[in-house]
């Protein structure tokens, strides 16, 4: 079947107008096995198309942004010690890689005749199988769960929780607070993106803070009573910002449901807060061009098959990053990255008729306190013996509680080697 | 060194592995409905995991203190790989990422890196 479907759509596509522009100049056609089609260039797609390249697969990656902002050290930004430009990436490397990159928006995809349509482009782009993997995008809506929270909202309260012109409004509503404000951080319920990034930003604003305006206080208002690192980042508070963070829990009136962006104030289930500043990082789903091909059915989040990523709703679709179910690994870039790896591997063994095997990934998330203060959180995976993503038992971990100095400094480094290796790997 | 060398000991892998690039024709696909037991996780696949934060080819990447893992002998970096796990010597991450691989997978990835120039 699969040998079948692959030749009739090179076949279909070799009629098309815009067949040498879909292919990587230079590179030869004879080792095709196939046409892989990416939707979006975060850590996941990126990986995947240019482990699909080491292939030798052809591969067209869409993505909507002309360059590709990580969320990831995007809060060293807001603490005042990172730069936008170290958390932009170009698509040139990938380009280098033979993947053709198209810039534009999906505005269809057609399951039944395995093709994908760009908006304003009038040829639509033959896959013999997709990889989607378009990060999240925000429950928007004024009978949800945050009332009051939309598109325009996150202009006077940003989200900064897809970075890029986001990150840089929080930015310089950070510096325009007085010294004495307050900073209001708004944190969603699992499942979201990136599980310790809260508690990583108001970590570096506390930096920033304590550095530029120490009379000034941070509150995090959480739906949850638990978090990722959560003995880490509290006894880190302690220790390095003193009085500066409070943490308010689910279970102590902490879940905000409604927002008014005018005046600045967060509405909870038992009063009201007001800040200077208002971070609100809301509930979130899978990224909405899922819906195009009804991946995630009725639920937030797409159901997939561990071994290979392929959507369990529609064949030769396979989904990938924050955007899938992924068992117990957490909605991390790191996790997407691993998964692009996998699910390039096993793409490329399908589209050859052979089986693919079984995948083992890791998830590491570094998290700073400070430039000099870091702490991790590991896990190595496979499928368990249920069929579902496990963490192999009595591994992985966080960092040791009361660690030294020196061991948080190293991990602050690795911190910065993590992001730059991997970095490089995925769009380098 | 030469790019050459790196080249075959690559495709060395690749044909070990089973996951090369196919040069014929691909077999005919299993029938979709089976669900056959997975072949174990290949050296590739394992040593994938490794190249996020050690570098492509695990060869680090410059200006960063995540140390290469390319070109050492297997045996040190098995050695080296099973103390972690065993936590005879404490570093940071790595002791709780190693203990995630039995020895026989750390064996193949030691050699995996060992073979990368």
């Amino acid at each position: 079947m699969i040998r079948t479907n692959s030749r009739r759509d090179v076949l279909k596509l070799a009629g098309a107008a815009s067949l040498a522009s879909l292919m990587p100049s230079g590179k030869s056609f004879a080792q095709a096995a196939g046409n892989v089609v990416v939707i979006g260039g975060g850590f996941g797609g990126a990986t995947a198309a240019k482990y699909l390249r080491k292939l030798s697969v052809n591969v067209t990656l869409i993505d909507a942004s002309p360059n590709l902002v990580t969320c990831p050290f995007s809060n060293t930004v807001l603490g005042g010690f990172g730069e936008m430009a170290q958390v932009t990436h170009s698509w040139d490397g990938l380009r280098r890689a033979g993947v053709t990159v198209v810039n534009g928006t999906v505005s269809a995809i057609d399951a039944q005749a395995k093709r994908v349509t760009v908006q304003g482009n009038t040829t639509p782009i033959a896959y013999d199988r997709l990889v989607v993997s378009p990060g999240i995008d925000f429950k928007f809506t004024d009978a949800g769960s945050l009332m009051g929270y939309n598109e325009a909202a996150a202009e006077r309260m940003p989200h900064a929780w897809k970075a890029g012109t986001q990150t840089e409004l929080l930015r310089r509503q950070l510096i325009a607070m007085d010294d004495g404000g307050v900073v209001v951080m708004v944190i969603p319920n699992n499942p979201y993106r990136c599980p310790p990034g809260p508690y990583e930003r108001a970590s570096l604003i506390a930096h920033y803070l304590k550095t530029s305006k120490p009379r000034s206080k941070i509150i995090l208002l959480d739906a949850k009573d638990t978090f990722s690192k959560q003995a880490l980042f509290q006894a880190a508070w302690q220790a390095v910002y003193p009085g500066m963070i409070e943490w308010v829990s689910f279970s102590q009136g902490g879940n905000v449901n409604r927002v008014d962006p005018a005046t600045l104030t967060v509405y909870t289930d038992f009063g009201m807060h007001k800040g200077n500043v208002v971070n609100v990082i809301p509930p979130q789903r899978a990224g909405r061009v899922v819906d195009l091909a009804g991946l995630a059915g009725t639920a937030d989040f797409c159901q997939i098959n561990p071994q290979t990523f392929e959507s369990r709703v529609t064949p030769n679709i396979h989904v990938i990053g924050d955007a899938c179910v992924a068992g117990a690994m957490p909605k991390s870039g790191f996790s997407a990255s691993n998964q692009g790896k996998v699910t390039a591997t096993a793409v490329a063994a399908l589209l050859r008729g052979q089986q693919p095997t079984a995948p083992s990934m890791i998830n590491v998330c570094y998290s700073l306190i400070n430039p000099d203060y870091g702490i991790s959180v590991s896990s190595v995976h496979r499928i368990g013996d249920d069929g579902t993503i496990i963490a192999v038992p009595n591994s992985g971990g966080n960092s040791p509680a009361n660690a030294s100095a020196d061991f948080r400094k190293q991990e602050a480094d690795y911190a910065r080697g993590w992001y730059a290796a991997m970095a490089n790997e995925i769009w380098g | 060194m030469t790019s050459r060398a790196i080249c075959s000991t690559a495709l060395l892998f690749f044909a070990l592995t089973g996951t090369a690039v196919a040069q014929q024709a691909p077999a005919p696909a299993a029938p979709a409905a089976a669900a056959p037991a997975m072949a174990p996780a290949s050296p590739v696949v394992l040593a994938n995991s490794c190249a996020s934060c050690h570098g492509v080819d695990g060869k680090g990447f410059a200006g960063t203190k995540v140390p290469a893992i390319n070109g050492r002998p297997a045996q040190e970096l098995s050695t080296i790989m099973k103390s972690f796990k065993a936590d005879q010597v404490t570093v940071t991450i790595m002791n709780r990422l190693a203990k995630g691989y039995t020895d026989a997978e750390i064996d193949s990835l030691a050699g995996y890196f060992a073979a990368i120039r």
